[in-house]
């Protein structure tokens, strides 16, 4: 399981520099937290690294592999997959399919339909979702077709997963169940995680270390307990405070 | 009801296929002038079924594989005295070389853009033929090889049972999930590592290749080829119309809306074609509207135990 890190990496889109020049390294196993207000460029970086956009100038590094020049396909099968902030499931097809295809195009590619949707269905099962298998997936509610992003993202044998805001929009029960869901799948199947959220809750209790970027720099690097005793933490998140609640 | 993995539509087009093979013995020869145009309307809608039935990339300009097929077949006919059947291989070789490259281009457009694209192609297509004095420029190529009923048969007869074939072993496996992926949100399945390009591209070039040999077996019984019939968009409507009918994507649906678009305008013959291409306009808008995946996909919705059997 290799190592995972951008290097300098930045981003502009028509005048917005989205990225200045971020750097960070996700080490085999572990989990990074990655915080920021909205807009500070957080699913920019995920999709960098994911192969969905291109960055404009650095490099993103898989062990000793450079991977930022790839095709997003080609780096899932390299072992890097990625949640989409807004669920984008394939609507009109069942939960397990959704879940199937990731099986036999990522990693893995198990070409076999009958052993795909088996492993389909065990994902399900241990994501707690067996009873929404058959149901197409457009009619799944936001919160089912987050799982079922992050199910996709599991099934396609990623050794590191990138989950954009998985954890947001839940009530403080619903966060804790699915903590200790996350936990659960984490003790079954090893991976390395780098977390995205713009609430800190989860981040504060999954992350070993977090990453704070704040409009496109990053701003703080440290365990949970550094970063919330930051200085410029606090000042960012104080500035953001005005219009929501940081959590 | 599945016998090593395959269904009940794969044993009915096959049973179908085998009567079709012995038909043109039982019957007089009018019911098989009939049937060849009709295998070579399935054939045409199996091959626009590979990219537009299946990924929604509407080919609107799709003639320009069939215009390319009957010149493959003319050209090399009349100017080097080739065999058909070997005209026939021509097209179908040369309609997957242009529709690779033409996709390599065209198939990174998305939506309307992309169906934009490929009736430029197609105009752009005709009038670079109308230019080149050595495909008969706007005369066209008349061709002398006579009345061959039976190889025109079983030469279309073969086209479509290849096209058969594929489209069932694409649509039952692998391949055909992560095609129904790329129509439903290609970067979505571009990052479950579908190689979403590579797949886009491998169906336009099979769509292209069976175009193309149909368009050479078009040039063949027609013995010519003649510049605004081959590359008439009235074709490219015909083709959409028959996979929107049948029912988009299936295995079984472009047979079905060969059926039901040819046979009706066999019978009305006498109907000019500017009416036929009007009631053809109006039966797509009212399918579109009512039972919009078509005849295939609307018995599956409707019926479970027709949701096992047709494909
Ligand atoms: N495709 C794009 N084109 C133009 N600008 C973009 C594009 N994607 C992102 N941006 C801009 O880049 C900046 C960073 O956006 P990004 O979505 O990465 O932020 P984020 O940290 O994920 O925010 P949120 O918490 O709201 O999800 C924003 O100013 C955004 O408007
Ligand atoms: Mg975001």
């Amino acid at each position: 399981m290799p190592t995972l890190r951008t290097e300098a990496v930045s981003k502009e889109f028509g005048g917005v520099q989205a990225l200045k020049g971020v750097t960070i390294s996700l080490p085999a196993g572990s989990t990074l937290g990655l915080i920021g207000p909205n807009g500070s460029g957080k699913t920019t970086l995920l999709n960098i690294i994911a192969g969905l956009e291109k960055p404009t100038s650095g490099a993103v590094m898989l062990g000793e592999t450079r991977i930022d020049h790839l095709p997003a396909n080609a780096i899932v099968k390299l072992g890097v997959a990625k949640t989409h902030q807004i669920p984008r499931p394939f609507a009109e097809m069942t939960t397990r399919e959704n879940v199937s295809v990731a099986v036999m195009y990522g990693r893995r590619r198990i070409k076999d339909t009958k052993r795909s949707l088996n492993e389909a269905d065990r994902l399900l099962s241990l994501l707690g979702m067996d009873a929404r298998r058959d149901l197409p997936a457009s009619s799944l509610t936001v919160q089912e077709k987050k799982r079922l992003e992050l199910a996709r993202a599991l099934a396609t044998g990623a050794e590191v997963i990138l989950l954009d805001e998985v954890f947001a929009g839940l009530s403080s029960d619903e966060l804790r169940d699915s903590i200790q869901l996350f936990r659960k799948i984490r003790g079954e199947v090893g991976f390395s995680a780098l977390i995205v959220e713009h609430v800190m809750g989860a981040v504060l209790t999954l992350a070993e270390r977090v990453v704070v970027l704040e409009e496109g720099a990053k701003i703080a690097e440290g365990t949970p307990d550094e970063v919330v005793h930051n200085e410029a933490v606090i000042r960012a998140y104080l500035g953001f405070e005005e219009n929501d609640s940081p959590g | 009801m599945r016998i090593a993995g395959l269904g009940v539509t794969f044993f009915g087009l096959l049973a179908l296929m085998l009567l079709l093979l012995i038909l043109p013995f039982a019957f007089p020869f009018s019911t098989s002038v009939i049937l060849i145009n009709l295998l070579f309307y399935t054939a045409l809608a199996y091959s626009i079924n590979f990219i537009t039935g299946m990924t929604g990339y509407v080919s609107f300009g799709h003639v320009v594989f069939l215009g390319i097929g009957a010149y493959a077949l003319g050209a090399s006919a009349d100017v080097y005295g080739l065999d058909p059947v070997l005209g026939v291989l021509l097209g179908a070789a040369l309609g997957l070389v242009f529709a690779l490259a033409i996709g390599l281009v065209t198939l990174r457009f998305r939506g309307v853009y992309f169906a934009i694209s490929t009736v430029v192609i197609a105009l752009a297509a005709l009038n670079i033929v109308l230019e080149l004095p050595q495909l008969g420029g706007s005369q066209g190529i008349i061709l002398n090889l006579g009345f061959q009923p039976y190889s025109w048969y079983y030469t279309i007869w073969g086209i479509v049972l290849f096209e058969m074939l594929i489209t069932y072993y694409i649509n039952r496996g692998k391949l055909g999930l992560g095609i129904r992926a790329i129509k439903s949100d290609e970067d979505a399945a571009r990052s479950v590592g579908v190689n979403v390009s590579a797949l886009k591209l491998y169906l336009f070039g099979l769509s292209g290749l069976f175009a193309g040999a149909g368009g050479a077996v078009f040039a063949w019984t027609t013995s010519g080829v003649f510049p605004y019939e081959t590359f008439s968009l009235t074709f490219s409507l015909q083709m959409l119309a028959m996979i929107i009918i049948g029912g988009v994507g299936t295995s079984l649906g472009p047979i079905l809306g060969a059926v039901v678009v040819y046979l009706p305008s066999y019978y009305f013959l006498t109907v000019a074609i500017g009416t036929q291409l009007i009631i053809i306009g109006f039966a797509v808008v009212v399918i579109a509207l009512f039972i919009p995946e078509g005849i295939v996909g609307t018995l599956k919705r409707r019926s479970a135990s027709l949701r096992e059997l047709l494909e």
